[in-house]
């Protein structure tokens, strides 16, 4: 299969690399995350909560998985959010028959220089949409999670580096559906944040009807941020200041769900600290360059929910690894003991 | 900051230092804890006022405790092994114990030398010789002292060796009770509210210096929590106002503090050589023990006499026993010394006396003696006073004996009829006022009796003087007056508050008479007893009937000699015995004077038979006066303590609570316009939450600092000024907690050739407590009486500070 196929937003495309705004001069990190949320609402009805942890885990430097039936937006969201960042963008689409190179790229031999070259597939990008990754093989989805964990490509004995930044997208249906490779825990653990889009509510449901039924939104937006603005700001997030009071709270919570009775598998040290990097992003967006407990709770559903192993008694007793979550949350005790002083 | 999600990390267990190896944590905390044991022997040493003479032990504790004490600091500070502490206690106290009690026999002052052993035998001598023969509080004497400051000095090492080398503060409480057992037996209040109440914080003290010295060691020298002391100051003054109170409820403890109420006896029964010293006790005692029968044929009332005090010299009456006058064999008693050459007549009565458990050197006789037989064991009689002895260390326990003797019949008439004259019939023991006589004695008899000439009035004018209504009946008074037991200046004070029991009304008439120049003695035994109705045959006879007395018969009554009569007994304590009919006031005058009152035995002496349902009632009426009389006195006072202590203990929680809340203000106060405002914002915060937990919304564990915030304000409904104060009083805890020193300064900004520099903002959050107090009004103003009342009386917050500190 032609791996040109499955790209449907070139780095060619002019709208893209139009220039950003150049009203705002001396934005600060509140100004371009203000604009890229309220851009992305532009075209996401209803769901400020998903584009806000969208692009925390951008900042956080992490991987987003959206995980949902089909049809409630999950592409839209991952496209929406890639165009407002004046960077390369690449979609996959996967499908059981997508070989790992036509994620990766290959080398061919070229007739003329008697050279083999290397063509880059479409994970050289700074942000890529993987489509129903849990549609593909697992052998190709284990070849993009390593280029998520390394930011790398390693082809015949050549490495070649991916760019900066770089964010992986995936949407998958829940397993229920026909025709899915689950994504094995080890390799959801590699994403940062799960987000479940979930339906819109009936009035944000009404505009969409509304809004989309004669031009797509999408194509109306144009970037609000540079990738060096987003550097940047990843830059700032790695700045923020994590209190050892924040740590402990982190800490705890992972042990709480280790010892959780109905948990087959808690959070691992991993999730821990990328529970720690969405909350310090969290924190940014937030106005703050530190963190607080309430960071660390309002991130740890999407972070450490899709990571858990629910055990039977849980599974057949319908809770869910979000439940957990909350459940923990409600017993780890933040409260610091003030009055001791 | 750990203190977030776990409690810190517990002290690390008590090691005690191995031996040999010298201590590594520079520890110089431990001299504090070693004050704090000195501060606690020395509180609980104060119960000894009343067992000694009050204070006067100061002095020597002091010299012996505080080289024990300084010695045992000085091996800590100097890091020797932790097993050479105690043993330089030890070599200390007896350095401090030579250089006080035996200096002559020392080398160089502190070592005892050659001649120790000796004085030391002898010290001891004296101090038995103290606690068998007198009565509480013992003189101050060197052998009493050795004995108290040996002790304490022992005492004061476990103490200090608990609470600093072994670090088990707790258990140095042992020691403090063992200081507090004598005086629990011994005086008769117990230990004593006072003595109670310092010793108890001064336990409490040691326990908080040394959790702070843990606290200390722990942190490794950095300013630790301070508010363990706070807390135990707080479960310490509950208890000890629960342990003041309780009593005052509970039957049984009648007066004073614990452990009053349970108080033992280990003395028993016996009476000592001193019969003055449990008479008191005896009185006192509610239930009466020491039953003992007699059966007579005399007419008149009988009283038992075991001894009689003659010598008032010193600070304490003891009797004389005078073994080397005394005249061997009881069966037939010779004429006493001053027994006038013509006897008035008399007639013979025969009691036969069944001791039972009455065990005492003393045997128990009616006056006159003439002989007694049935007696087992070697006794002897003196011609002084007629008193028996037993002379092989024998006791009256389990005899049966009778008793001759010969009852004078007196009349007001004869005895009125006596001339003032100088009484050199008898020895000089009976006329004899000591030097330190008080002024108060001679001024009141010179007003009393001065206007008399005859000495039979003047001691009916002494007698009705006492018996008069200035005066009244109690066996307590004395005791919290602190003028219990016998001497010159008792009497004095006896004076002074109109206000005793027998042996100060019998006490005060001898002493009187003799400034009246009427020779006179104190004589101690029973008063007549309660009949049973039994009769048994006597000798000769005779028809004796059976009486019943026991510990409340205790008394003590004066006689007052006469030349010509001998030996005339008196009976000045009100509601107590029998009048003798010659020395009840006559309604016509005898005397010079005639505007006497009469108000003695209104109904003159009744029969026998009569006089002894009389003598029971009179009995009983003494009881009551002194079991409900005093107590009447001092319900009043009780009351006024429980109601003290009431209040007391409920304002508690309102006082401890505002004194936190000052605390913390003055801590936000203190950083306005300082450079370093830490703690200020947290301190802050900890009084918002404890503020809203007090009125109802309390912080839970869970909860950040924005939840709670946001639920307070949901909850309370606060309207928008005080809703402002929290958020900003949030806000600065959040930087405080949570935005560490240095962060908000140096974050790096987006770099390299971008186009906007993205910063993140952070606003200045400085705490003012002015928001806490909005916030305070606005709760107050929101709630209901009955929540404000529960929060400012019963703070929800201190009991959370209490569970926590205990789950912790």
């Amino acid at each position: 299969m032609d791996v040109q196929h499955n790209i449907a937003e070139s780095p060619a495309d002019p709208r893209l690399a139009a220039p950003a705004d150049p009203d705002v001069p001396g934005a600060t990190f509140h100004d371009i995350s203000t604009r890229i949320l309220h851009t992305i609402e532009t075209v996401i009805d209803g769901k400020p909560e998903a584009a806000r942890l969208a692009l925390t885990v951008l900042l956080a430097q992490g991987h987003l998985l959206l995980e949902d039936v089909p049809g409630v937006g999950k592409t839209l969201l991952a496209k929406s959010l890639a165009r407002t960042i004046d960077c390369t963008v690449n979609r996959i689409q996967f499908t059981p028959d997508l070989l790992p190179s036509d994620v990766t790229g290959v080398s061919i031999f070229n007739q003329d220089s008697r050279r083999f070259e290397f063509r880059p597939g479409p994970v050289f990008a700074n942000i890529v949409i993987g489509d129903e990754i849990n549609r593909a093989s697992a052998k190709t989805q284990s070849s993009l999670l390593e280029c998520m964990e390394e930011h790398q490509v390693t082809v015949d004995g050549h490495t070649h580096l991916l760019g900066e930044p770089f964010m992986v997208v995936a949407t998958q249906n829940p397993i229920e559906m026909e025709g899915t490779y689950p994504l094995p825990e080890a390799q959801r653990d590699r994403f940062m944040a799960r987000i479940s889009m979930g339906y819109p509510d009936a009035d944000a449901e009404a505009a969409m009807l509304e809004t989309h039924q004669s031009v797509s939104p999408l194509e109306a937006i144009r970037p609000v941020a540079s990738v060096a603005d987003i550097a940047g700001m990843m830059r700032q997030v790695r700045g923020v200041y994590v209190s050892p009071a924040v740590k402990d709270y982190t800490v705890a919570i992972g042990r709480a769900t280790r010892e959780h009775p109905r948990l087959r598998l808690g959070a691992s040290p991993r999730s821990l600290l990328q529970l720690l990097r969405a909350a310090k992003a969290g924190a940014a967006l937030e106005g703050r360059d530190f963190v607080l407990p309430d960071d660390i709770a309002a991130t740890a559903d999407a972070v450490l929910a899709h990571r858990l192993l629910l055990d039977r008694k849980a599974t057949s007793a319908g809770d869910t690894a979000s439940g957990i979550v909350h459940d923990v949350l409600s017993r780890v005790p933040v409260a610091r003991e003030v009055h001791r002083r | 900051m750990t203190s977030t999600l776990s409690r810190p990390a517990p002290a690390p267990a008590p090691v005690p230092p191995t031996p040999g190896q010298p201590t590594p944590a520079a520890d110089p905390w431990h001299w504090s804890v070693t004050g704090a044991s000195l501060l606690a022997v020395l509180a609980a040493t104060t119960s000894l006022n009343g067992v000694v003479e009050p204070w006067t032990w100061l002095m020597p504790v002091l010299r012996t405790l505080v080289p024990v004490l300084l010695a045992m600091a000085l091996t800590r500070a100097l890091r020797l092994s932790a097993v050479l502490a105690p043993l330089a206690g030890v070599l200390a106290l007896i350095g401090a114990l030579t250089a006080q009690f035996f200096p002559r026999q020392s080398i160089l002052g502190v070592v005892p030398g050659p001649g120790t052993s000796l004085q030391l035998q002898r010290l001891l001598a004296q101090a038995e010789e103290t606690v068998v023969s007198q009565v509480a509080p013992v003189l101050p004497g060197a052998g009493i002292f050795l004995v108290t400051c040996a002790a304490l000095g022992l005492i004061a090492i476990i103490v200090d060796l608990f609470a600093v080398t072994m670090r088990m503060p707790a258990a140095s409480g042992l020691g403090l009770i063992t200081v507090m057992v004598a005086p629990a037996i011994v005086k008769p209040n117990g230990v004593g509210m006072f003595a109670f109440i310092t010793t108890v914080l001064a336990y409490l003290l040691l326990l908080a210096v040394a959790q702070w010295r843990e606290n200390r060691l722990a942190s490794g020298g950095a300013r630790a929590s301070s508010g363990f002391a706070g807390r135990s100051m707080i479960i310490g003054a509950a208890a000890l106002a629960v342990t003041v109170i309780l009593p005052l409820f509970v039957p049984g403890f009648n007066s004073g503090a614990f452990p009053q109420g349970a108080r033992l006896n280990v003395w028993g029964n016996a009476t000592g050589l001193n019969p003055a010293v449990t008479l008191g006790n005896d009185l006192r005692n509610p239930t009466g023990f020491g039953r003992i029968a007699y059966s007579t044929n005399s007419d008149t009332p009988l009283y038992l006499r075991a001894v009689t005090l003659e010598d008032f010299s010193g600070r304490r009456w003891e009797p004389d026993q005078r073994i080397g006058d005394r005249e061997r064999g009881v069966s037939e008693i010779g004429e006493e010394q001053g027994e006038p050459e013509i006897a008035p007549e008399s007639e013979t009565v025969f009691t036969r006396i069944t001791t039972q458990s009455y065990a005492s050197p003393w045997l128990l006789a009616p006056y006159s003696p003439v002989g007694v037989s049935n007696l087992l064991g070697s006794w002897a009689w003196d011609p002084a006073n007629l008193s028996i002895l037993a002379t092989d260390g024998g006791s009256t326990a389990r005899q049966r004996y009778l008793v001759e003797s010969r009852s004078a019949e007196l009349t007001r008439d004869g005895l009125g009829a006596i001339r003032p004259s100088d009484p050199d019939v008898v020895p000089e023991i009976f006329t004899q006022l000591p030097k330190d006589t008080p002024d108060i004695v001679r001024t009141t008899t010179e007003e009393v009796a001065g206007d008399f000439v005859n000495p039979y009035d003047k001691a009916l004018a002494i007698q009705s003087f006492l018996r008069g209504p200035d005066f009244t009946y109690s066996v307590e008074a004395p005791v919290d007056g602190g003028y219990d037991g016998s001497g010159m200046d008792v009497m004095a004070r006896f004076l002074e508050s109109k206000s005793g029991y027998c042996v100060h009304y019998a006490g005060t008439m001898a002493v009187m008479a003799r400034a009246a120049g009427i020779p006179s003695r104190i004589a101690i035994g029973y008063t007549p007893g309660s009949p049973t109705g039994n009769t048994e045959e006597g000798p000769e006879g005779t028809e004796l009937r059976e009486f019943i007395v026991d510990s409340r018969n205790a008394h003590a009554w004066p006689e007052l000699y006469f030349e010509g009569v001998g030996w005339v007994q008196f009976e000045p304590t009100p509601s107590r015995g029998v009048v003798p009919t010659y020395a009840q006031q006559a309604f016509a005058p005898v005397g010079p004077r005639a505007d006497d009152t009469d108000s003695l035995n209104p109904g003159g002496l009744p029969d026998v038979s009569g006089q002894s349902g009389s003598t029971a009632e009179g009995s009983d009426a003494a009881d009551d006066a002194g079991a409900n009389g005093p107590s009447d006195e001092a319900r009043p006072v009780d009351g006024l303590l429980a109601v003290t202590g009431i209040a007391l203990l409920a304002f508690l929680p309102f006082l401890a609570r505002t004194a936190r809340t000052r605390s913390r203000r003055r801590a936000v106060a203190g950083t306005d316009g300082a450079a370093d405002t830490s703690g200020a914002a947290t301190a802050a915060w900890a009084e918002t939450t404890e503020i809203a937990g007090d009125y109802g919304f309390p912080l839970q564990p869970t909860d950040t600092p924005r939840t709670f915030a946001g639920r307070l304000a949901r909850d309370a409904t606060l309207a928008t000024e005080p809703a402002t104060s929290l958020a900003r009083l949030r806000t600065a805890f959040e930087y405080e907690e949570y935005a560490g020193q240095g962060a908000g300064s140096g974050l790096p900004g987006i770099s390299g050739g971008i186009r906007s520099p993205a910063t993140l903002a952070r606003p200045t959050a400085l705490p003012r407590w002015d928001d806490v107090d909005t916030l305070t009004r606005a709760l107050r103003s929101g709630s209901s009486l009955r929540t404000r009342i529960r929060a400012r009386l019963f703070p929800q917050s201190l009991l959370n500070r209490f569970r926590s500190s205990v789950r912790g």
